[in-house]
């Protein structure tokens, strides 16, 4: 019965503000976090939209996914997220009705440029959410006015609230990062094994946080410590 | 609304076993009601109801059931949701309302920041000031229709909008209605789908001024067209005022019928053009003074001159600088204007590729970029090689063994030792900084 409940248990890396290492980006964080926890109170947030952009793996939906988790801590409210990469699997009519929540994070926005039905439905998406005083988070990989939108509307609309850049970690912070999440994971991660995986392997901060799991799961299944040898015997 | 303790029990259930985006997407948006009989979900709309009920509904009532302890609950999904503004039980308003309450004054609602006190006035936009401001105090008789054009960003909603909290001002009594076109036409489909069209007809046309903003969305929208031109004629003969904006001249409007395009022209067509610099000035002061801060001319022109495409990126430029100062502390001067906004007018993040990076290195080096590949390890050519290893190695996120192969089949240990001693040479060699630094330049703006 304990064997089975431990195999049943799954280390929660659910996205938080607290599990997110924000190197260069304490402004965007903070600001963000402030938002998001007027709303959690019930309270109207004195921002209306906030655009995070930056390139893929630099922790966009994770922010995004922190925001939803905190709104929702206190319980008083349930918040919206929307992945666009979904966007084909999805119709633009997942977005009526979503100024009723306080709150709709929109993740991969860049996705649906140039879809006619899809571009309306966010730019009256925003008009309906700012009428309502909504907090709309949004992610994508370049600032609102160069994703190219053929809505123009829909850009200015998005550009008119607090845009951030997403800075990318450096390679001292992805080291940092990946010690912490190894932590977060009930395990040590030396530092030369760290080095050791930013000298041989993408740096990517998904690549990195995969490669981890692979680490903890061989050291778990073998019942060793994390060296640079039990690394290399995963390649 | 505090969700009661059983939804949050399966929520955190929930929330274990479904990935990350399951939970966020679907779950997460729904609000619960129950009591000992029941467990009802509300989704926002249609397609999250759909969603839930073909994916998760069976886990969630098999989960409601374990937390409950009774087999006799009943659970549904239904689109709906409760009232943000009540606490505690919270009543629900049901979509169904929904058709009685959008054809109400709900679409109706001016926004009363948008005055002419609030506008500033330049040469851009001094016409169709004067002209809304004009209809604002005599509506149905000055201009109608009054017809705004110009870009995106550029105040035309909030002229429309001022002339109408101006009617609004004289006579509290007055039916005056705000809408978007793109509302008016998803509207009027609902209306025509719940067979609601003449209580469509009927508010629209009982209205003392109607202000429709952004028409473009009318273009090849026929059904739409022609529902506006007859609400649009009979509001005209009525003495109504109708205020109109659009993104062209009315002429331009290709795909919106001559006939309507023609009575768009009947009263007074202005245009707004781009604010010019000093009125730029203006706007961001007096915006700043409305948020409490005091800004200078100093910082007001560094920004103005930056921001020149229209009125909303103005103000998302000045908000992001006074978020800045409200994060560090400091006062607002021009260099903190200037580090606020450096992102903020940069273009997208170029994604810098090796390739680039050769590429880039091989011509301001003046050398080929087959050099860069080949064996050669003559200084004119191994520097550079080293130069574009460390670049590499910083602004990409490929591995130093997928470095290495990109130039030539080299060794990870070979690019370690490039990266190593162009940091050493960028500390004490003033010419291979610059050269750093310009290429980094060059590569990332």
């Amino acid at each position: 019965m304990t064997q089975q409940l431990f195999l049943n248990i799954r280390l929660s890396d659910a996205a938080s503000f607290d599990n997110f290492l924000m190197g260069r980006n304490h402004e965007l964080v903070e600001r963000l976090r402030a938002a998001v926890r007027a709303v959690g109170r019930g309270q109207l947030s004195s921002e209306r939209v906030l655009f995070l952009w930056g390139a893929p793996a630099a922790g966009k939906t994770h922010l995004l996914q922190a925001a939803c988790h905190l709104a929702q801590e206190g319980g008083r409210v349930a918040p919206a997220y929307i992945p666009l990469a979904m966007a084909a699997q999805m119709s633009p009519a997942v977005l009526e009705g979503l100024e009723k929540l306080p709150m709709v994070c929109l993740d991969d926005i860049d996705r649906i440029r140039r879809d006619a039905a899809w571009e309306t439905a966010l730019f009256s998406l925003c008009e309906r959410l700012r009428n309502r005083g909504g907090l709309l988070v949004a992610g994508a990989r370049s600032a609102p006015l160069r994703i190219g939108f053929k809505l123009a509307d829909l850009a200015a609309r998005l550009g008119w609230g607090l845009v951030y850049p997403l800075r990318p970690l450096t390679d001292a912070e992805k080291l940092e990062a990946m010690r912490l999440r190894a932590r977060n994971r009930g395990f040590e991660l030396p530092e030369e094994v760290a080095r050791y995986v930013l000298r041989r392997y993408p740096r990517d901060a998904q690549s990195l946080f995969e490669l981890l799991d692979r680490i903890d799961r061989a050291s778990l299944a073998t019942q060793r410590r994390v060296t640079i040898s039990l690394v290399r015997d995963l390649e | 609304m505090t969700p009661p303790p059983l939804w949050s029990n399966c929520l955190a259930h929930l929330e274990r076993e479904l990935s990350a985006q399951q939970f966020n997407t679907w779950i997460r948006p729904l609000q619960a009601i129950n009591d000992a009989q029941a467990l009802r979900l509300l989704a926002p709309n249609r397609f999250v109801m759909q969603w839930v009920k073909d994916r998760f509904m069976e886990r969630i009532a098999e989960l409601a059931t374990q937390y409950s302890g009774t087999t006799s609950l009943t659970v549904s999904v239904e689109v709906g949701e409760h009232e943000r503004s009540v606490s505690g039980g919270g009543r629900v308003v049901p979509s169904g309302a929904q058709v009685a309450t959008k054809l109400g004054p709900v679409i109706g609602r001016l926004n009363p920041d948008f005055s002419f006190d609030g506008h500033v006035e330049g040469k851009s936009n001094q016409l169709a000031r004067a002209a809304a401001r004009q209809v604002g105090k005599n509506p149905g008789v000055a201009y109608n229709p009054l017809f705004i054009y110009g870009g995106v960003g550029l105040g035309k909603t909030h002229l429309m909008q001022a002339a109408g909290n101006l009617m609004l001002e004289h006579n509290q009594s007055a039916n005056v209605a705000y809408i978007h076109s793109e509302r008016f036409v998803a509207d009027m489909v609902r209306a025509l789908q719940h067979n609601a069209i003449n209580e469509f007809k009927k508010f629209y046309r009982t209205l003392d001024a109607l202000l429709i903003d952004d028409i473009q969305f009318f273009v090849r929208k026929e059904r739409s067209q022609e529902e506006f031109f007859h609400t649009f004629n009979a509001l005209l003969e009525g003495q109504h005022q109708v205020i109109i904006t659009a993104d062209r001249f009315p002429k331009d409007l290709a795909g919106v019928a001559e006939r309507l395009v023609s009575r768009f022209g009947s009263g007074l067509t202005v245009a707004i053009e781009p604010p010019e610099l000093e009125t730029r000035v203006a706007i961001l002061i007096k915006k700043a003074t409305a948020e409490g801060v005091a800004l200078s001319d100093e910082v007001a022109f560094f920004i103005a001159k930056r921001v020149r495409s229209n009125v909303r990126e103005l103000e998302g430029a000045l908000r992001r600088v006074m978020a800045n100062a409200h994060f560090t502390g400091r006062a607002i001067d021009v260099e903190l204007a200037n580090e606020s906004l450096r992102d903020l007018l940069a273009f997208q993040e170029r994604l810098v590729t090796i390739q680039n990076i050769q590429k880039t290195v091989a011509e301001y080096y003046k050398i080929r970029v087959a050099d860069l590949h080949s064996k050669r390890r003559s200084r004119p050519v191994a520097r550079p090689r080293q130069v574009a290893m460390a670049l590499a190695k910083e602004l990409t996120t490929h591995s130093l063994p997928e470095i290495g192969d990109a130039f030539g089949g080299r060794d990870h240990t070979t690019v370690l030792h490039a990266c190593r001693r162009i940091a050493s040479l960028v500390s004490s060699d003033v010419r291979i900084r610059e050269d750093y630094d310009n290429l980094t330049r060059i590569l990332t703006s």
